[in-house]
C-alpha cells in the first residue's frame, strides 16, 4: 500500500513539475523531461543490477517506467537551476556556447537536486542498493547515510547529462 | 603474457588513431579523446561491479587507465564515422545543428565501431562479465556470440554520448593546446 503511494505520487509529482514550470516559471519543459528520460533510461539500463525497485508498472524487469521520466525532471531542474546561477554570477542573459563554466555549476547543482531525491528514495524503500553483492566499500556519508559511490556517480552524471538536456531539449520540443 | 601485450597495444592505439587521424583525416581528435575519457570515466565508475578487467594499471580497483582513453578513441571514431554516413545518407556537407537524424547515425556508428571492440576485448579476455550480477538473459547475437543486452546497452550509450564529446571536444582540443 506504501508503495503504491508512492508511485502514483511519482506520476503527479512529474506532471506538477511540469504544469508549475509552464504556469509559474513560463517555461516548456516538455523537452527537457523527454531528452533527460533518454539519459534516465541508459543509465538505468546499464546499472540495472544495483538497484531493486518496489513500484508496479515496470519497463525492463524491476525498472519502473517513471524512473526515466523522474531523471528527466531531474535534468530539467538542474539545467534551469545551472543556467539561472550562471546568469547570476557571470552577469549573461544566456549561457555562452561552449563555456567550460557551465559544467561545473551542471555538477553542483546537479548533485544539489539530485543526491537529496536519491537520498529520499533510498530511505522510503522505493529502492534498495544490492550494496554488498556489487562491492560498494567507499562506506557512507555522514548524515545522509548514503553510499559514497552514489555521490560520486552523480557527480559524473551531471557533469555530462545536462549537456545532453541542453542540447536536444528545443528540438525534442519542435522548437527547432 | 598476451594480456601484457595487449595492455601496451591499449596504450600505443591511442597514439595510432591519434596520429591517423592527422596524417590522412587532417584532423586532431585530441579534444575528442579528452571528452570522451570523461565518458568513459562515468561509464566505468557507475557500471564497475559488472565487469572484471585484467590489465597491470589500474585507476579504481579493476579498471584500467587505458580503457577510459580507449572510450575516448572510440567516441572520436563514433562521431566521425556517424558525420560521414550523415552526410553521405542525406546528401550534405556537415552536420545541421540540432538535426535529431544524427543521433540514429550515432546510435548506427557506434555499434558498428562498438561492438566489434568489445567482442574483441571480452574474446581475448581483457575483461568479463559478471553473469553473477547481470543476470543476462535475453541471448547471444549470432555471429558475434555477444549477449543481445551488451548490443543495447552500446545502442542506448551512443544517443546519448556523441553529443557531449561533438559538442566540447574544440573546447577541450583548445585546453590540451594551452
Amino acid at each position: 500500500m506504501k508503495f503504491t503511494l508512492w508511485e502514483i505520487g511519482s506520476y503527479l509529482v512529474i506532471i506538477g513539475f511540469w504544469a508549475f514550470f509552464l504556469k509559474v516559471i513560463k517555461r516548456n519543459v516538455t523537452g527537457d523531461i523527454l531528452v533527460g528520460a533518454i539519459m534516465g533510461f541508459f543509465l538505468e539500463f546499464s546499472t540495472e543490477p544495483v538497484a531493486d525497485y518496489h513500484f508496479k508498472i515496470t519497463i525492463y524487469k524491476d525498472l519502473p517506467l517513471i524512473i526515466p521520466f523522474a531523471w528527466g525532471m531531474m535534468f530539467a531542474l538542474t539545467t534551469y537551476l545551472s543556467e539561472k546561477l550562471y546568469s547570476r554570477l557571470f552577469h549573461k542573459t544566456s549561457v555562452l556556447l561552449h563555456d567550460k563554466r557551465i559544467l561545473i555549476l551542471d555538477l553542483l547543482i546537479g548533485l544539489c537536486v539530485g543526491f537529496p531525491l536519491e537520498t529520499v528514495g533510498t530511505h522510503a524503500g522505493v529502492w534498495n542498493y544490492n550494496a554488498t553483492a556489487i562491492g560498494w566499500t567507499l562506506g557512507t556519508i555522514p548524515l545522509f547515510q548514503m553510499p559514497w559511490e552514489t555521490l560520486i556517480s552523480y557527480a559524473l552524471i551531471m557533469l555530462i547529462g545536462p549537456t545532453f538536456v541542453r542540447y536536444w531539449q528545443a528540438a525534442f520540443e519542435g522548437r527547432i | 603474457m598476451s594480456l601484457v601485450l595487449w595492455e601496451i597495444w591499449s596504450y600505443l592505439q591511442i597514439l595510432v588513431v591519434w596520429a591517423a587521424f592527422r596524417k590522412f583525416a587532417h584532423r586532431d581528435i585530441k579534444g575528442g579523446i579528452l571528452a570522451g575519457a570523461i565518458i568513459g570515466v562515468c561509464v566505468e565508475f557507475i557500471t564497475e561491479p559488472f565487469w572484471q578487467y585484467h590489465f597491470k594499471i589500474t585507476v579504481y580497483k579493476d579498471i584500467p587507465l587505458s580503457v577510459i582513453f580507449a572510450w575516448g578513441v572510440m567516441f572520436s571514431l563514433v562521431i566521425f564515422l556517424s558525420e560521414k554516413l550523415y552526410c553521405w545518407f542525406l546528401k550534405k556537407s556537415a552536420i545541421v545543428p540540432y538535426d535529431k537524424r544524427v543521433l540514429l547515425f550515432d546510435v548506427l556508428a557506434g555499434v558498428m565501431i562498438g561492438l566489434p571492440f568489445e567482442t574483441v576485448g571480452i574474446k581475448t579476455g581483457i575483461w568479463e562479465y559478471r553473469y553473477d550480477l547481470l543476470h543476462w538473459n535475453w541471448g547471444f547475437i549470432p555471429f558475434f556470440h555477444m549477449p543481445y543486452e551488451a548490443l543495447v546497452g552500446y545502442a542506448l550509450l551512443m544517443v546519448v554520448a556523441p553529443t557531449f564529446v561533438r559538442y566540447w571536444q574544440g573546447v577541450f582540443a583548445e585546453a590540451a593546446h594551452d
